[in-house]
């Protein structure tokens, strides 16, 4: 998340308010670390671990202490549950990817529904979330947005933002993906008179 | 027999006792440095905090303490089989959670930076500036007043035949949508206007449009059912380019804009004294668009519970161009020093108001202050000390100390002149219940704090002796001690929370709220 500073929040927020000036588009971007807990690894690791160390205990020729068999038997199972825990490489190597992908999915759609994106009196509230640690980018659009601009584009423009992962400046990529969203949502969702920002700049997103 | 894997079989007979001293120590070291890694974050956690009016909610966080006697108890108390391998588990699962608490805290969001809200207040200031140009007359702060007045009218008069009084204010399509599928058996009523603060000024077509959002709350019956609402609504108004603002009094409440009898009007827009169609936005700012950013239901719960402070380390937003206003103050007063009044000022109003406003707020006098405060704080303030003693609670604030006033913004125009500063305070902030038990904050550390408080004044008003007076009329000099809800003085049955005769305090916003 380092890369994500007060330099690239200034420039993001500049970059969806030149956005939203010449479109009639709201846009949300929402950046997470991780979007599930995934208890599961480290404690299933956890388990494992333990369980195969305790066979080996049992069963091996060498001959153990009590206090050893229990003692290691027990620490084994939360070494490996802090390492898996604490360290993001061995917690996402037994991930798969589809499950990292519905995970992204559901978090961004509960952000859609806190943060109240849904609020917009013409439904063109538009959220980005981008979540780093499965290295995924959900763009939501609501009905109105959705409709408004064609599917290709939608699917363009989700292609395009997915492919910041493969920078070494996510986070400048990301600027630079949003950039180039303004002209198509300028042409599609142009501007309307008198138009005010229908959501608040400090969204309840935390879920 | 037990066995050592890694060791000679001979030594490890000769020196058992050693190896198990040795052993045990070991793991305890660990666990001790592991504990002291987590230990000083809990022993030093705050256990005051924040204290938001405007959400009537905070938090508090603790209990740390708990968790390191916890771990040296077991330690001393059980034997190492069983002892060590419950601290272990504490301290994973302790560190688990705190982990969690952290991981979610890892959001960032769209939200401007201070850069950016230095940037649109700077714009902002700009467009009020070019208004001021085009309309002489504008006032930011009458103009506040009259979106005060309309909104509150706006919400009593929904769904009821009075609603029509209003029609000269509101654009067709607030009009349409306000007028439709109107539910009878709801109403709303006990109206509060937190802060309004102006979003921005633009031009688009014929008009010029203001927008501004507004913190409220409001309680709302449905077939006899209430539910109080927090709020926070930007609403946009609009009036034709070339409008020059009414006068203040027609400004204050809601008048008709041609004749400025009292808003009395048909179905069609019609005064009933003057019989002219007000058009909306010929003649007066009319709200052109509504929208709800946030919603939710008010709880009396959450009155005890405290927050870590924040916003106290934000450097001080200061109006961009405040040497121009501060130049233009000094000669409208023909001032001889600005240093000298600005002392003068801190000393005599910002300090005192603040200390006697907090002492009436801790001792739930509130209508000692009413002469300092405008309507629209004493209303807000009121409602919140109601919300407390409901609970049978009293937010206390002991040892009220101002560390430092810094100036945040003046505004000088035709009418009001206004002073925004930032005053940094400490004092215990806790709350008691019936009992006098405290059930938040804290008793014994005391809470740094800023806020930013404005203060408005009719221009004109000079420097009189009772200005400074805190406890007699600005405009009679006799005892404030009759002022009742309304601001008017018994003695000389004048209104006095407008500013009209020495300096009122217009509003409080919190640091982390305040955008300028």
């Amino acid at each position: 998340m380092k890369q994500f500073n007060e330099d690239f929040r200034t420039k993001l927020y500049e970059t969806i308010e030149d956005i939203e000036n010449n479109s009639f588009i709201e846009i949300v971007v929402i950046i997470k670390a991780q979007s599930d807990k995934y208890k599961d690894i480290p404690l299933l690791a956890g388990i494992i671990f333990s369980f195969l160390l305790y066979t080996f205990f049992m069963f091996s020729p060498l001959e153990f202490g009590v206090y050893s068999i229990y003692a290691f038997t027990i620490l084994s199972f939360f070494a490996v549950f802090g390492l898996f825990a604490s360290v993001p490489f061995l917690h996402a190597l037994l991930i798969k990817k589809s499950r990292k992908v519905k995970a992204v999915e559901i978090a961004a759609r509960a952000t859609f529904q806190k943060g109240g994106i849904r609020f917009t009196n013409n439904r063109i509230g538009t959220l980005i979330y981008l979540s780093e640690f499965e290295k995924q980018i959900y763009i939501l659009p609501d009905r109105g947005a959705k409709t408004s601009v064609p599917e290709e584009e939608w699917e363009n423009i989700n292609e395009n933002f997915n492919a910041v992962f493969k920078s070494n400046n996510i986070a400048d990529e990301l600027v630079v993906q949003l950039e180039k969203c303004k002209d198509i949502f300028s042409k599609y969702i142009p501007p309307v008179e008198n138009d005010i920002n229908e959501l608040p700049d400090d969204l309840d997103v935390n879920l | 027999m037990r066995k050592y894997p890694f060791l000679n079989k001979k030594f490890i007979e000769n020196n058992k006792k050693t190896i198990k001293f040795l052993s045990y120590s070991v793991v305890i070291s660990v666990i001790f440095l592991i504990a002291f890694l987590f230990i000083p974050d809990l022993m030093y956690s705050r256990p005051g905090g924040g204290h938001s009016y405007s959400s009537g909610s905070s938090g508090n966080s603790g209990g740390g303490d708990g968790i390191a006697n916890l771990i040296i108890w077991i330690l001393l108390s059980l034997s190492p089989e069983i002892s060590i391998p419950l601290v272990i588990l504490i301290i994973v699962v302790y560190y688990y959670k705190n982990k969690r608490k952290s991981g979610s805290k890892q959001t960032i969001s769209s939200s401007p930076t201070y850069q950016n809200k230095s940037n649109e207040y700077q714009r902002a200031e700009n467009q009020i500036d070019n208004l001021k140009n085009s309309d002489p007359n504008f006032s930011k702060t009458l103009f506040l007043d009259f979106v005060s007045s309309l909104y509150n009218k706006y919400y009593t008069y929904f769904g009821k035949s009075e609603f029509k009084n209003i029609k000269p204010f509101l654009f067709k399509n607030i009009w349409d949508n306000s007028t439709k599928n109107i539910n009878q058996q709801s109403s709303i009523n006990e109206i509060v206007i937190g802060n309004i603060n102006i979003i921005s000024v633009f031009e688009g077509g014929d008009y010029t449009s203001i927008a501004v959002d507004i913190k409220s709350n409001y309680t709302k019956s449905i077939a006899g059912k209430s539910t109080r609402h927090i709020l926070t609504e930007r609403w946009q108004f609009s009036r034709k380019k070339g409008i020059f603002s009414l006068e203040p009094d027609s400004m204050r409440d809601l008048k008709c804009p041609n004749c400025g009898a009292a808003s009395n009007f048909t179905d069609a827009g019609k005064c009933e004294y003057c019989e002219t169609f007000i058009e909306a936005g010929t003649m007066q700012w009319s709200v052109n668009n509504i929208s709800i950013l946030a919603q939710e239901t008010f709880s009396t719960k959450g009155l005890a519970h405290y927050e870590q402070e924040i916003g106290t380390d934000y450097p001080t937003i200061i109006q961009p161009a405040i040497g121009n206003y501060i130049a233009k103050f000094t000669s409208n007063h023909n001032l001889v020093n600005w240093d000298t009044f600005w002392t003068d000022f801190t000393d005599n109003i910002a300090v005192n108001y603040f200390t006697e406003i907090y002492k009436a707020w801790s001792s739930k006098q509130w209508n000692n202050i009413r002469h300092l405060v405008s309507d629209r704080l004493y209303e807000s303030y009121s409602f919140w000390l109601s919300a407390y003693q409901k609970e049978n609670l009293t937010n206390k604030l002991d040892n009220i100390q101002i560390k430092r006033i810094d100036m945040s913004a003046i505004d000088v125009d035709k009418f009001y002149e206004s002073f925004t500063v930032r005053i940094y305070a400490s004092c215990m902030d806790y709350v008691v219940n019936k009992e006098g038990k405290v059930i938040g904050g804290s008793k014994k550390n005391p809470r740094l704090f800023s806020e930013y408080w404005t203060f408005i004044r009719r221009t004109g008003v000079e420097n009189k002796k009772q200005e400074f007076s805190l406890h007699n009329c600005p405009n009679c000099g006799a005892p404030a001690d009759k002022m009742g809800q309304a601001a008017v003085c018994e003695y000389c049955n004048t209104k006095i929370s407008n500013g009209d005769f020495s300096w009122i305090l217009a509003s409080i916003v919190q640091d982390e709220e305040y955008t300028g």
